[in-house]
Protein backbone atom coordinates (compact mmCIF):
# COMPACT_ATOMS: atom_id res chain seq x y z
CA UNK A 1 0.00 0.00 0.00
CA UNK A 2 2.79 2.36 1.06
CA UNK A 3 4.67 1.72 -2.20
CA UNK A 4 1.59 2.45 -4.25
CA UNK A 5 1.14 5.64 -2.28
CA UNK A 6 4.71 6.80 -3.03
CA UNK A 7 4.44 5.89 -6.72
CA UNK A 8 1.22 7.85 -7.00
CA UNK A 9 2.70 10.92 -5.34
CA UNK A 10 5.75 10.84 -7.63
CA UNK A 11 3.53 10.45 -10.72
CA UNK A 12 1.34 13.28 -9.51
CA UNK A 13 4.26 15.66 -8.95
CA UNK A 14 5.88 14.75 -12.29
CA UNK A 15 2.67 15.40 -14.19
CA UNK A 16 2.08 18.72 -12.46
CA UNK A 17 5.61 19.81 -13.40
CA UNK A 18 5.32 18.55 -16.96
CA UNK A 19 2.11 20.50 -17.30
CA UNK A 20 3.95 23.81 -16.89
CA UNK A 21 3.86 25.78 -20.09
CA UNK A 22 7.06 27.15 -21.52
CA UNK A 23 7.34 30.90 -21.25
CA UNK A 24 9.65 33.16 -23.19
CA UNK A 25 12.04 35.58 -21.72
CA UNK A 26 10.10 38.79 -21.90
CA UNK A 27 11.53 42.09 -23.02
CA UNK A 28 10.83 45.09 -20.84
CA UNK A 29 9.31 48.17 -22.40
CA UNK A 30 11.32 50.58 -20.27
CA UNK A 31 14.50 49.10 -21.75
CA UNK A 32 13.47 50.13 -25.25
CA UNK A 33 15.38 52.88 -26.93
CA UNK A 34 12.22 54.91 -27.47
CA UNK A 35 8.49 54.44 -27.12
CA UNK A 36 6.06 56.87 -28.67
CA UNK A 37 2.34 56.62 -28.00
CA UNK A 38 0.34 57.26 -31.15
CA UNK A 39 -3.02 57.42 -29.39
CA UNK A 40 -4.41 58.87 -26.18
CA UNK A 41 -2.93 57.16 -23.17
CA UNK A 42 0.13 56.82 -20.97
CA UNK A 43 2.72 54.23 -20.18
CA UNK A 44 2.71 52.69 -16.71
CA UNK A 45 6.04 54.32 -15.89
CA UNK A 46 4.38 57.73 -16.13
CA UNK A 47 1.89 56.93 -13.35
CA UNK A 48 4.51 55.38 -11.11
CA UNK A 49 6.88 58.29 -11.63
CA UNK A 50 4.30 60.98 -10.96
CA UNK A 51 2.50 59.39 -8.03
CA UNK A 52 3.60 62.01 -5.52
CA UNK A 53 4.16 64.86 -7.94
CA UNK A 54 1.96 67.83 -7.07
CA UNK A 55 3.43 70.12 -9.68
CA UNK A 56 1.63 68.52 -12.58
CA UNK A 57 -0.48 70.41 -15.06
CA UNK A 58 -4.23 70.29 -14.42
CA UNK A 59 -4.84 67.83 -17.25
CA UNK A 60 -2.22 65.42 -15.92
CA UNK A 61 -3.52 65.81 -12.36
CA UNK A 62 -6.93 64.71 -13.64
CA UNK A 63 -5.35 61.72 -15.34
CA UNK A 64 -3.56 60.75 -12.12
CA UNK A 65 -6.77 60.95 -10.10
CA UNK A 66 -8.57 58.84 -12.73
CA UNK A 67 -5.92 56.16 -12.31
CA UNK A 68 -6.13 56.32 -8.52
CA UNK A 69 -9.90 55.87 -8.69
CA UNK A 70 -9.48 52.80 -10.89
CA UNK A 71 -6.87 51.37 -8.52
CA UNK A 72 -9.07 52.05 -5.46
CA UNK A 73 -12.04 50.43 -7.15
CA UNK A 74 -9.99 47.36 -7.99
CA UNK A 75 -8.92 46.96 -4.39
CA UNK A 76 -12.41 47.52 -3.00
CA UNK A 77 -13.82 44.61 -4.99
CA UNK A 78 -14.80 41.67 -2.87
CA UNK A 79 -14.93 38.23 -4.38
CA UNK A 80 -14.36 34.66 -3.38
CA UNK A 81 -11.63 33.42 -5.65
CA UNK A 82 -9.70 34.30 -8.77
CA UNK A 83 -8.11 37.12 -10.69
CA UNK A 84 -9.67 40.48 -11.38
CA UNK A 85 -8.45 43.26 -13.69
CA UNK A 86 -9.17 46.92 -14.39
CA UNK A 87 -7.59 48.76 -17.29
CA UNK A 88 -5.90 52.15 -17.18
CA UNK A 89 -5.35 52.22 -20.94
CA UNK A 90 -6.49 49.60 -23.40
CA UNK A 91 -4.71 48.87 -26.68
CA UNK A 92 -3.17 52.29 -27.29
CA UNK A 93 -1.26 52.27 -30.61
CA UNK A 94 2.44 52.69 -30.09
CA UNK A 95 5.61 53.08 -32.14
CA UNK A 96 8.88 51.96 -30.67
CA UNK A 97 12.56 51.45 -31.41
CA UNK A 98 13.72 48.45 -29.47
CA UNK A 99 17.37 49.13 -30.07
CA UNK A 100 19.57 50.24 -32.91
CA UNK A 101 20.35 47.12 -34.87
CA UNK A 102 23.58 48.24 -36.33
CA UNK A 103 25.92 51.21 -36.68
CA UNK A 104 28.86 51.11 -39.06
CA UNK A 105 31.26 53.98 -38.91
CA UNK A 106 33.52 54.82 -41.82
CA UNK A 107 34.88 58.07 -40.41
CA UNK A 108 38.53 57.08 -40.58
CA UNK A 109 38.53 55.33 -43.92
CA UNK A 110 39.44 56.75 -47.29
CA UNK A 111 37.54 54.23 -49.42
CA UNK A 112 33.87 53.31 -49.27
CA UNK A 113 32.87 50.19 -47.30
CA UNK A 114 30.34 47.85 -48.86
CA UNK A 115 28.02 46.47 -46.25
CA UNK A 116 25.81 43.52 -47.07
CA UNK A 117 22.55 43.36 -45.16
CA UNK A 118 21.88 39.70 -44.56
CA UNK A 119 18.95 37.80 -43.25
CA UNK A 120 18.98 37.24 -39.54
CA UNK A 121 16.74 35.02 -37.51
CA UNK A 122 15.92 35.20 -33.84
CA UNK A 123 12.92 34.07 -31.89
CA UNK A 124 11.12 36.22 -29.40
CA UNK A 125 7.74 36.62 -27.83
CA UNK A 126 5.02 38.59 -29.56
CA UNK A 127 4.04 40.10 -26.22
CA UNK A 128 6.33 42.32 -24.20
CA UNK A 129 5.31 42.06 -20.58
CA UNK A 130 5.96 44.08 -17.49
CA UNK A 131 5.32 43.43 -13.77
CA UNK A 132 2.29 41.98 -12.13
CA UNK A 133 1.41 41.16 -8.56
CA UNK A 134 3.03 43.12 -5.79
CA UNK A 135 2.29 42.58 -2.16
CA UNK A 136 0.70 45.87 -1.35
CA UNK A 137 -2.22 46.67 0.87
CA UNK A 138 -2.62 50.19 -0.40
CA UNK A 139 -4.75 50.95 -3.37
CA UNK A 140 -2.66 53.81 -4.63
CA UNK A 141 0.10 53.69 -7.18
CA UNK A 142 3.19 52.77 -5.31
CA UNK A 143 6.41 54.18 -6.61
CA UNK A 144 8.50 51.84 -4.55
CA UNK A 145 9.59 48.69 -6.20
CA UNK A 146 7.38 46.32 -4.29
CA UNK A 147 6.35 44.41 -7.35
CA UNK A 148 7.65 41.08 -8.43
CA UNK A 149 7.54 39.81 -11.97
CA UNK A 150 5.35 36.85 -12.55
CA UNK A 151 4.32 34.99 -15.64
CA UNK A 152 1.42 36.35 -17.61
CA UNK A 153 0.28 32.83 -18.24
CA UNK A 154 -2.51 31.24 -16.29
CA UNK A 155 -5.58 33.13 -15.21
CA UNK A 156 -4.19 36.64 -15.63
CA UNK A 157 -3.03 35.81 -19.15
CA UNK A 158 -6.34 34.31 -20.16
CA UNK A 159 -8.29 37.19 -18.63
CA UNK A 160 -6.17 39.68 -20.54
CA UNK A 161 -6.63 37.53 -23.61
CA UNK A 162 -2.91 37.27 -24.27
CA UNK A 163 -1.12 34.15 -25.36
CA UNK A 164 2.45 34.23 -24.16
CA UNK A 165 3.36 31.33 -26.41
CA UNK A 166 2.90 33.40 -29.58
CA UNK A 167 6.24 33.99 -31.25
CA UNK A 168 7.95 36.06 -33.88
CA UNK A 169 10.84 34.36 -35.57
CA UNK A 170 12.81 36.99 -37.40
CA UNK A 171 13.73 40.62 -37.35
CA UNK A 172 14.05 41.18 -41.05
CA UNK A 173 13.70 38.65 -43.75
CA UNK A 174 15.03 39.37 -47.20
CA UNK A 175 14.85 37.50 -50.41
CA UNK A 176 18.22 38.87 -51.37
CA UNK A 177 21.07 40.44 -49.55
CA UNK A 178 21.15 44.19 -49.92
CA UNK A 179 24.49 45.88 -50.56
CA UNK A 180 24.90 49.37 -49.15
CA UNK A 181 27.87 51.59 -49.86
CA UNK A 182 29.18 53.56 -46.88
CA UNK A 183 31.31 56.48 -48.04
CA UNK A 184 34.28 57.75 -46.05
CA UNK A 185 33.21 60.20 -43.38
CA UNK A 186 29.75 58.67 -43.05
CA UNK A 187 28.05 56.27 -40.69
CA UNK A 188 25.35 53.74 -41.50
CA UNK A 189 22.55 53.26 -38.99
CA UNK A 190 19.98 50.50 -39.26
CA UNK A 191 17.01 50.57 -36.94
CA UNK A 192 14.10 48.24 -36.55
CA UNK A 193 11.00 50.26 -35.84
CA UNK A 194 8.15 48.39 -34.28
CA UNK A 195 4.46 49.09 -34.03
CA UNK A 196 1.98 47.63 -31.63
CA UNK A 197 -0.55 48.20 -28.89
CA UNK A 198 0.04 48.95 -25.23
CA UNK A 199 -2.36 47.92 -22.50
CA UNK A 200 -1.89 48.62 -18.82
CA UNK A 201 -3.90 48.42 -15.64
CA UNK A 202 -4.21 46.96 -12.23
CA UNK A 203 -4.88 43.42 -11.21
CA UNK A 204 -5.49 41.50 -8.02
CA UNK A 205 -6.22 37.96 -7.03
CA UNK A 206 -8.08 36.61 -4.07
CA UNK A 207 -8.21 33.29 -2.35
CA UNK A 208 -11.20 32.77 0.00
CA UNK A 209 -11.94 36.52 -0.07
CA UNK A 210 -8.41 37.24 1.13
CA UNK A 211 -6.20 39.39 -1.08
CA UNK A 212 -3.47 37.19 -2.50
CA UNK A 213 -1.69 39.86 -4.49
CA UNK A 214 -2.19 43.25 -6.02
CA UNK A 215 -0.22 45.14 -8.60
CA UNK A 216 0.12 46.77 -11.94
CA UNK A 217 0.68 45.17 -15.27
CA UNK A 218 1.59 46.38 -18.71
CA UNK A 219 1.98 44.56 -21.94
CA UNK A 220 2.80 45.48 -25.48
CA UNK A 221 1.61 43.44 -28.39
CA UNK A 222 3.99 43.75 -31.33
CA UNK A 223 1.99 43.92 -34.53
CA UNK A 224 4.64 44.83 -37.09
CA UNK A 225 8.25 45.79 -37.60
CA UNK A 226 9.76 48.02 -40.27
CA UNK A 227 13.31 48.69 -41.24
CA UNK A 228 14.86 52.14 -41.38
CA UNK A 229 18.27 52.64 -42.98
CA UNK A 230 20.10 55.96 -42.98
CA UNK A 231 23.52 57.31 -43.62
CA UNK A 232 24.67 60.26 -41.56
CA UNK A 233 27.92 62.23 -41.41
CA UNK A 234 30.23 60.47 -38.97
CA UNK B 1 -8.45 6.63 11.01
CA UNK B 2 -4.96 6.14 9.59
CA UNK B 3 -6.29 3.38 7.41
CA UNK B 4 -8.99 5.59 5.96
CA UNK B 5 -6.43 8.26 5.07
CA UNK B 6 -4.26 5.62 3.42
CA UNK B 7 -7.19 4.47 1.34
CA UNK B 8 -8.65 7.87 0.48
CA UNK B 9 -5.40 9.71 -0.41
CA UNK B 10 -4.41 7.39 -3.30
CA UNK B 11 -7.95 7.56 -4.64
CA UNK B 12 -7.99 11.36 -4.57
CA UNK B 13 -4.51 11.55 -6.09
CA UNK B 14 -5.50 9.11 -8.82
CA UNK B 15 -8.55 11.20 -9.68
CA UNK B 16 -6.48 14.41 -9.81
CA UNK B 17 -3.80 12.69 -11.91
CA UNK B 18 -6.40 11.41 -14.36
CA UNK B 19 -7.92 14.88 -14.63
CA UNK B 20 -4.50 16.43 -15.29
CA UNK B 21 -3.73 13.78 -17.90
CA UNK B 22 -7.08 14.34 -19.64
CA UNK B 23 -6.46 18.09 -19.77
CA UNK B 24 -3.00 17.45 -21.12
CA UNK B 25 -4.00 15.22 -24.01
CA UNK B 26 -3.53 17.29 -27.17
CA UNK B 27 -6.88 18.18 -28.62
CA UNK B 28 -7.58 16.80 -32.04
CA UNK B 29 -7.06 19.72 -34.36
CA UNK B 30 -9.39 20.33 -37.23
CA UNK B 31 -6.62 21.33 -39.64
CA UNK B 32 -7.08 24.58 -41.48
CA UNK B 33 -4.70 25.96 -44.09
CA UNK B 34 -4.99 29.57 -45.16
CA UNK B 35 -3.35 31.81 -47.72
CA UNK B 36 -3.96 35.54 -48.07
CA UNK B 37 -4.50 37.64 -51.17
CA UNK B 38 -0.98 38.96 -51.69
CA UNK B 39 0.79 41.07 -54.28
CA UNK B 40 4.01 39.19 -54.98
CA UNK B 41 6.73 40.92 -56.97
CA UNK B 42 10.09 39.45 -57.83
CA UNK B 43 12.97 40.89 -59.82
CA UNK B 44 15.83 38.86 -61.20
CA UNK B 45 18.90 40.49 -62.60
CA UNK B 46 21.56 38.79 -64.68
CA UNK B 47 23.99 38.76 -61.76
CA UNK B 48 21.70 36.60 -59.60
CA UNK B 49 22.75 33.03 -59.30
CA UNK B 50 19.56 31.82 -57.69
CA UNK B 51 16.17 33.12 -58.65
CA UNK B 52 14.36 32.83 -55.34
CA UNK B 53 10.69 33.37 -54.70
CA UNK B 54 8.69 32.85 -51.53
CA UNK B 55 5.12 32.58 -50.31
CA UNK B 56 3.49 32.46 -46.89
CA UNK B 57 1.11 29.75 -45.77
CA UNK B 58 -0.81 29.77 -42.48
CA UNK B 59 -2.00 26.72 -40.60
CA UNK B 60 -3.35 25.90 -37.17
CA UNK B 61 -1.56 22.54 -37.24
CA UNK B 62 2.16 22.88 -36.54
CA UNK B 63 2.64 19.22 -37.30
CA UNK B 64 1.14 19.31 -40.78
CA UNK B 65 2.81 17.08 -43.39
CA UNK B 66 3.22 20.11 -45.62
CA UNK B 67 5.65 22.00 -43.40
CA UNK B 68 8.37 19.37 -43.63
CA UNK B 69 10.49 19.81 -46.78
CA UNK B 70 11.27 16.08 -46.85
CA UNK B 71 7.58 15.33 -47.50
CA UNK B 72 7.35 17.49 -50.59
CA UNK B 73 8.02 15.82 -53.89
CA UNK B 74 7.35 18.57 -56.40
CA UNK B 75 5.92 22.05 -56.55
CA UNK B 76 4.50 24.24 -59.29
CA UNK B 77 3.55 27.84 -59.77
CA UNK B 78 0.56 27.99 -62.05
CA UNK B 79 -2.63 29.59 -63.22
CA UNK B 80 -5.27 28.29 -65.60
CA UNK B 81 -3.02 28.33 -68.68
CA UNK B 82 0.47 28.38 -67.33
CA UNK B 83 2.59 26.17 -65.10
CA UNK B 84 6.24 26.18 -64.13
CA UNK B 85 8.18 23.86 -61.86
CA UNK B 86 9.61 25.19 -58.64
CA UNK B 87 12.41 23.78 -56.59
CA UNK B 88 11.81 23.89 -52.86
CA UNK B 89 14.72 25.41 -50.94
CA UNK B 90 13.36 25.66 -47.44
CA UNK B 91 10.34 26.12 -45.19
CA UNK B 92 10.75 28.49 -42.27
CA UNK B 93 8.52 29.31 -39.35
CA UNK B 94 7.80 33.05 -39.34
CA UNK B 95 5.41 33.84 -36.52
CA UNK B 96 2.28 32.70 -34.75
CA UNK B 97 -0.92 34.61 -34.26
CA UNK B 98 -4.24 34.10 -32.57
CA UNK B 99 -7.19 33.98 -34.97
CA UNK B 100 -10.72 33.12 -33.86
CA UNK B 101 -9.28 31.78 -30.60
CA UNK B 102 -7.02 29.38 -32.45
CA UNK B 103 -3.27 29.58 -32.75
CA UNK B 104 -2.11 29.85 -36.36
CA UNK B 105 1.46 29.40 -37.53
CA UNK B 106 2.84 31.24 -40.53
CA UNK B 107 5.43 29.44 -42.64
CA UNK B 108 7.51 30.90 -45.42
CA UNK B 109 8.01 28.57 -48.37
CA UNK B 110 11.11 29.45 -50.33
CA UNK B 111 11.60 28.19 -53.87
CA UNK B 112 14.06 28.42 -56.69
CA UNK B 113 12.48 29.20 -60.03
CA UNK B 114 14.81 28.09 -62.81
CA UNK B 115 12.65 27.21 -65.80
CA UNK B 116 11.28 30.68 -66.34
CA UNK B 117 13.31 33.16 -68.40
CA UNK B 118 10.78 35.77 -69.48
CA UNK B 119 8.66 38.26 -67.57
CA UNK B 120 5.44 36.89 -66.19
CA UNK B 121 2.42 38.59 -64.69
CA UNK B 122 0.05 36.03 -63.19
CA UNK B 123 -3.30 37.38 -61.99
CA UNK B 124 -4.73 34.39 -60.13
CA UNK B 125 -1.57 32.58 -59.22
CA UNK B 126 -1.71 29.20 -57.55
CA UNK B 127 0.89 27.13 -55.77
CA UNK B 128 0.63 23.40 -56.20
CA UNK B 129 2.48 21.13 -53.81
CA UNK B 130 2.62 17.39 -54.42
CA UNK B 131 3.79 15.22 -51.56
CA UNK B 132 5.61 11.91 -51.83
CA UNK B 133 2.39 10.11 -50.94
CA UNK B 134 0.75 11.79 -53.97
CA UNK B 135 -1.35 14.07 -51.81
CA UNK B 136 -1.91 17.31 -53.68
CA UNK B 137 -2.36 20.78 -52.25
CA UNK B 138 -3.39 23.77 -54.33
CA UNK B 139 -3.24 27.24 -52.80
CA UNK B 140 -4.34 30.62 -54.09
CA UNK B 141 -1.59 33.19 -53.81
CA UNK B 142 -2.98 36.40 -55.27
CA UNK B 143 -0.86 37.96 -58.00
CA UNK B 144 2.70 37.02 -58.93
CA UNK B 145 4.74 39.45 -60.98
CA UNK B 146 8.15 38.27 -62.17
CA UNK B 147 10.52 40.63 -63.91
CA UNK B 148 13.85 39.84 -65.55
CA UNK B 149 16.27 42.68 -66.16
CA UNK B 150 19.44 42.78 -68.23
CA UNK B 151 22.79 44.50 -67.75
CA UNK B 152 21.45 47.84 -68.94
CA UNK B 153 20.01 48.29 -65.44
CA UNK B 154 22.31 49.66 -62.79
CA UNK B 155 22.00 48.41 -59.23
CA UNK B 156 21.41 51.05 -56.53
CA UNK B 157 23.78 50.57 -53.63
CA UNK B 158 24.36 54.09 -52.52
CA UNK B 159 21.58 55.90 -50.73
CA UNK B 160 21.25 58.25 -47.79
CA UNK B 161 17.97 57.08 -46.38
CA UNK B 162 15.44 54.31 -46.84
CA UNK B 163 12.29 54.06 -44.83
CA UNK B 164 8.65 53.22 -45.37
CA UNK B 165 5.23 54.03 -44.02
CA UNK B 166 2.93 51.12 -43.57
CA UNK B 167 -0.87 51.21 -43.45
CA UNK B 168 -2.32 51.57 -39.92
CA UNK B 169 -1.95 48.58 -37.66
CA UNK B 170 -5.59 47.56 -37.84
CA UNK B 171 -5.97 47.47 -41.62
CA UNK B 172 -4.55 45.18 -44.30
CA UNK B 173 -0.75 45.37 -44.05
CA UNK B 174 0.70 47.19 -47.03
CA UNK B 175 3.46 49.62 -47.77
CA UNK B 176 1.85 53.04 -48.18
CA UNK B 177 4.91 54.93 -49.26
CA UNK B 178 8.66 54.69 -49.37
CA UNK B 179 11.12 57.45 -48.77
CA UNK B 180 14.32 56.83 -50.65
CA UNK B 181 17.04 59.43 -50.80
CA UNK B 182 19.57 58.50 -53.47
CA UNK B 183 23.14 59.64 -53.62
CA UNK B 184 24.13 62.30 -56.14
CA UNK B 185 25.67 59.81 -58.54
CA UNK B 186 22.19 58.87 -59.77
CA UNK B 187 20.44 60.97 -62.39
CA UNK B 188 17.06 62.55 -61.86
CA UNK B 189 14.38 59.90 -62.19
CA UNK B 190 11.34 60.23 -64.40
CA UNK B 191 9.44 57.01 -63.86
CA UNK B 192 9.28 54.52 -61.01
CA UNK B 193 7.85 50.99 -61.08
CA UNK B 194 7.49 48.59 -58.19
CA UNK B 195 7.97 45.49 -60.25
CA UNK B 196 7.15 45.16 -63.92
CA UNK B 197 5.62 47.75 -66.25
CA UNK B 198 2.22 46.74 -64.85
CA UNK B 199 3.08 48.36 -61.57
CA UNK B 200 3.83 52.04 -62.14
CA UNK B 201 3.78 54.31 -59.12
CA UNK B 202 3.36 58.00 -58.50
CA UNK B 203 6.06 59.86 -56.60
CA UNK B 204 7.20 63.24 -55.35
CA UNK B 205 10.76 64.43 -55.61
CA UNK B 206 12.77 66.97 -53.65
CA UNK B 207 16.33 66.98 -54.95
CA UNK B 208 17.28 63.31 -54.77
CA UNK B 209 14.76 62.43 -52.11
CA UNK B 210 11.85 60.43 -53.52
CA UNK B 211 8.56 59.77 -51.78
CA UNK B 212 7.12 56.83 -53.67
CA UNK B 213 3.41 56.20 -53.24
CA UNK B 214 2.11 52.68 -53.56
CA UNK B 215 -1.49 52.19 -54.75
CA UNK B 216 -4.21 51.25 -52.27
CA UNK B 217 -5.53 47.73 -52.64
CA UNK B 218 -7.00 45.10 -50.37
CA UNK B 219 -3.94 42.92 -50.81
CA UNK B 220 -0.91 42.34 -48.66
CA UNK B 221 2.22 44.02 -49.98
CA UNK B 222 5.46 44.09 -48.06
CA UNK B 223 8.21 42.96 -50.40
CA UNK B 224 8.98 44.24 -53.90
CA UNK B 225 11.75 45.70 -56.06
CA UNK B 226 11.89 49.22 -57.46
CA UNK B 227 12.81 50.14 -61.01
CA UNK B 228 13.81 53.70 -61.92
CA UNK B 229 14.03 55.28 -65.35
CA UNK B 230 15.77 58.62 -65.75
CA UNK B 231 15.02 61.37 -68.28
CA UNK B 232 17.98 60.28 -70.37
CA UNK B 233 16.69 56.71 -70.22
CA UNK B 234 19.23 55.48 -67.72
CA UNK B 235 17.80 52.61 -65.75
CA UNK B 236 18.38 51.76 -62.11
CA UNK B 237 16.98 49.08 -59.88
CA UNK B 238 16.66 48.51 -56.19
CA UNK B 239 16.53 44.79 -55.40
CA UNK B 240 13.59 43.04 -53.81
CA UNK B 241 13.33 44.37 -50.33
CA UNK B 242 11.10 43.30 -47.48
CA UNK B 243 10.00 46.60 -46.01
CA UNK B 244 8.12 45.30 -43.00
CA UNK B 245 7.00 42.19 -41.19
CA UNK B 246 3.47 42.12 -39.81
CA UNK B 247 2.18 39.72 -37.22
CA UNK B 248 -1.62 40.04 -37.17
CA UNK B 249 -2.33 39.34 -40.83
CA UNK B 250 -5.24 36.92 -40.51
CA UNK B 251 -7.05 39.15 -38.06
CA UNK B 252 -6.59 42.32 -40.12
CA UNK B 253 -7.65 40.57 -43.32
CA UNK B 254 -10.77 39.30 -41.66
CA UNK B 255 -11.61 42.66 -40.12
CA UNK B 256 -11.18 44.52 -43.41
CA UNK B 257 -12.86 41.94 -45.62
CA UNK B 258 -9.65 41.05 -47.41
CA UNK B 259 -9.63 37.89 -49.47
CA UNK B 260 -8.79 34.92 -47.25
CA UNK B 261 -8.35 31.62 -49.08
CA UNK B 262 -9.11 28.72 -46.85
CA UNK B 263 -7.79 25.50 -48.30
CA UNK B 264 -10.35 22.77 -48.71
CA UNK B 265 -9.61 19.28 -49.97
CA UNK B 266 -11.28 18.84 -53.30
Amino acid sequence: MKKLYIILIITFITIIFLNKQATFKADIISNFQSVELLGKGRLLSFYVKNENNNNLKQELKEEMSRIKEIADYEWSKNYFWGTSIEYFNYRVPVKFIKSTELTIDNSGGSTPIEYVLKERTEKHSKFVLETAYGISTKASISGKDKTKTVSFGGELGSKLNIDTTLQISSTFEQQKNLTIKIDPGTKLIIEIIGYGFVTNGVSSYRVFWIGGGYGYFQYLEISSQSIHIRKVPA
Amino acid sequence: MKKIIFIITPIVLTIITVIVIIFNIPKKINTKIITLDTENHFLFSSEEKENKIFFNIYTNNDNLDLIYPKNINSSFLKDNEFSTKLELININFKYSESYFKEKFFCYRFEFKISNLTTDKNIKNAKLELILHNNKKYLFNLGTVDILFIDDSYEKITSFIELKNTKTAENIIPRVKNIILELDKEYEEVNEIFYGSKFAKTSFERINNRYTINLPEKKMLLSSFPLVFVSKTNRKYYFSNFNYFESFNNLETFNRNEGQIYEYGEK
